[in-house]
């Protein structure tokens, strides 16, 4: 360090204490000084004073305000730490929950490290600088060919210009999707990847690189056959989302259904479970709307008896 | 101020006795007889004076409930100098009602009606049909909904014709059970619109204008949104006649609103064959009228063109389209 001495973290709240003493690591790692930082964040477009990222370093503040959230995220471009790594540890108003870490957010969902072995290896970088608006999927179970399909829809914006890919996970298994997936809109599919229990991951290459501020809209579907007899799907929510719309199409609002949905999301700062929802189906269709899911899954199961209880 | 209430930004003490935890639960909650009415930093601040409580101990309370709001921000909002847009401060306003106990929607209400008051005086009424239909169908949409996100879909044909808009609009309940919402359509003058109801919802009563190419309908939902939660609208507008292929060398599409949406996404689907050869959109706020933006729209190979504006508070967003050589 070549300005000023780094002093032990200070003790304090175990979040900013954890902060401090992550930032200092990085910093020491990298052999980088708060003047050197400094200059690498106003080059980035976040300026920040040195003796601010020094009472930073030290515990004697953190970042608290909206406009730090953008400092945070700099710091993690200019000491190339992993997407949300610093993030994770601030608590910044209300807008944190968009940027948490694949490492957090691997740790919520089911074969969480697995998926990010998938990510890392098709080079993809975690925060894929796009803002997922709406995301809708349908399950359309009713489908009179006797091929049931899933629908996926997502509204994207870009929070920074060049983002052009989009990395999910499907509930269907990689040859079906190399063979069947059909994009109807907004790009082509890339890449497939198997993983455990019937899921798998893909990328989605949109047409081009989006403008920072630009819109887009993916539409895609894929015949699951045989998934009206499986029972159930499981939706998985990998990055963060504003709107997420799950919807299932039964085959006949005539007969008795019995549809049962479990979800398990992670919003802003904890997790936002609830327990098993068994819903009568009064019509062909039953549709659930989440906001401001950070990581998660919406589990539906079904089978054709009458609801024995309502929960 | 009421018994029991103190100063703003006084001090509780962090532990305090049993004889004053217990006076301060049965303290009565502000009713909204003894709450005014006003924007909402004059609500918040009235609110916040009532509780009595000490801004940090409402942001520790608030985090406890899982809203992460500072106090400084608490504080912008409290003397009007900003005030909450995104959906995650909205649900910490929600929560901000629970913590400073007052009615449900006292806040919340001030945020989502922020539009004009003309929008609802007499005069209006009388020269809005639409308005006198709403108020005829005791449709009052404004003060009970939030507007999370409302997407148009366009479809123009190679023709050059908008031959039909998919609409979305994702809605919270802010204080009453809304089972009904009227909604209003806008289609070139002389055009006779209809309204294609998707899973969810039910056509009610409407009312046509089609020499002003309106159309009014109530909507029915098959799941009422119960306040505080969150509900689905989708449908789709179609002209009744198509008609001929337009001339024009001009097309666009005119989104607005009196109340703030905190998505508003415009998406264009064009027919790939014929693209227009360019686009742009313009985005106009009615509370500050001279605040436009404008930037050119990219349409990809495919089609498509999106547009997504956040926190409209009240205005326009416009998306227009020339159809020269590419």
């Amino acid at each position: 360090m070549s300005e000023r001495t780094m002093a032990p973290a200070a003790a304090g709240g175990a979040e900013g204490a954890a902060f401090a003493r992550r930032l200092r690591e990085m910093m020491l790692a990298r052999g980088v000084g708060f003047s050197e930082l400094a200059g690498m964040l106003a080059a980035a477009g976040a300026p920040t004073s040195s003796t601010t990222l020094s009472y930073w370093v030290s515990g004697r503040s953190r970042p608290r305000r909206r406009s730090s959230l953008g400092v945070v995220r700099a710091i993690e471009q200019c000491l190339a730490l992993e997407d949300g790594e610093l993030v994770d540890l601030v608590d910044i108003d209300a807008e944190t929950w968009r940027y948490r870490s694949a490492a957090e957010v691997a740790g919520m969902l089911p074969y969480g490290d697995e998926i990010d072995a998938v990510r890392r290896d098709w080079g993809l970088r975690w925060d894929d600088g796009m803002r997922r608006e709406c995301v809708h999927t349908v399950l359309a179970l009713d489908a009179t060919t006797g091929q049931e399909r899933l629908h996926h829809e997502v509204v994207l914006s870009a929070n920074r210009s060049g983002a052009d890919r989009l990395f999910l996970v499907v509930g269907i298994s990689a040859g079906s999707l190399e063979t069947d997936l059909r994009i109807e809109i907004g790009g082509r599919l890339a890449r497939v990847a198997p993983l455990s229990d019937e899921l798998s991951a893909i990328e989605i290459v949109l047409p081009r690189r989006l403008v920072a501020g630009e819109g887009a809209v993916v539409r895609w579907s894929c015949p699951v056959p045989g998934l009206l007899r499986r029972g159930r799907f499981l939706t998985v929510y990998l990055r963060p989302v504003d709107i997420a719309i799950a919807e299932i199409h039964l085959p006949s609002a005539d007969e008795p259904w019995t549809v049962r949905r479990t979800l398990s999301t992670v919003g802003r700062e904890r997790p936002r479970g609830e327990p098993p929802r068994v819903l009568r189906a009064q019509g062909p269709v039953l549709k659930a709307v989440m906001t401001e899911v950070a990581a998660g899954t919406c589990l539906h199961e079904w089978e054709r008896r009458p609801v024995a209880a309502e929960v | 101020m009421g018994p029991g209430t103190a100063m703003p930004g006084a001090t509780a003490p962090r532990t305090a006795p049993p004889e004053a935890r217990a006076r301060r639960a049965s303290a009565p909650s502000p009713s909204a007889s003894t709450l005014p009415d006003g924007d909402f930093g004059a609500r918040l601040d009235a609110a916040l004076s009532s509780r009595g409580l000490a801004l940090e101990r409402v942001c520790e309370r608030l985090r406890t409930a899982g809203s992460a709001i500072s106090p400084s921000t608490l504080s912008l909002w409290r003397h009007g100098r900003s005030r909450p847009r995104r959906n995650e401060a909205m649900r910490a306003v929600a929560e901000l009602e629970v913590v400073l106990r007052v009615p449900r929607g006292y806040l919340l209400d001030a945020l989502v009606r922020q539009a004009p008051a003309r929008h609802w005086s007499a005069d209006r009424i009388a020269e809005d049909p639409v308005q006198r239909a709403r108020a005829e169908m005791g449709l009052d949409e404004g003060d009970t909904l939030q507007r999370l996100l409302i997407h148009h879909c366009l479809h123009i044909d190679r023709a050059h014709r908008l031959t039909r808009v998919g609409v979305r609009r994702v809605l919270r309940a802010t204080r009453e059970r809304v089972s009904r919402i009227g909604v209003t359509a806008h289609g070139a003058s002389g055009t006779a619109l209809r309204l294609v109801p998707r899973p969810g919802v039910r056509v009610g009563r409407q009312r046509a204008w089609p020499e002003r190419g309106l159309l009014f309908t109530e909507l029915l939902l098959d799941e009422p949104i119960v306040p505080g939660g969150l509900g689905i609208l989708d449908y789709a507008v179609e002209p009744v006649d198509i008609g001929g292929p337009s001339l024009g060398d001009h097309g666009g599409y005119v989104f607005h609103t009196e109340f703030p949406v905190s998505s508003t996404v415009l998406e264009a689907r064009f027919d790939p064959s014929v693209l227009p050869a360019e686009a742009d959109c313009r985005v106009q706020s009615q509370a500050a009228p001279r605040s436009l933006a404008q930037w050119p729209v990219n349409v990809g190979p495919d089609g498509g063109a999106t547009v997504v504006v956040h926190g409209l508070d009240a205005g326009s967003v416009r998306v227009s389209w020339s159809w020269g050589r590419r």
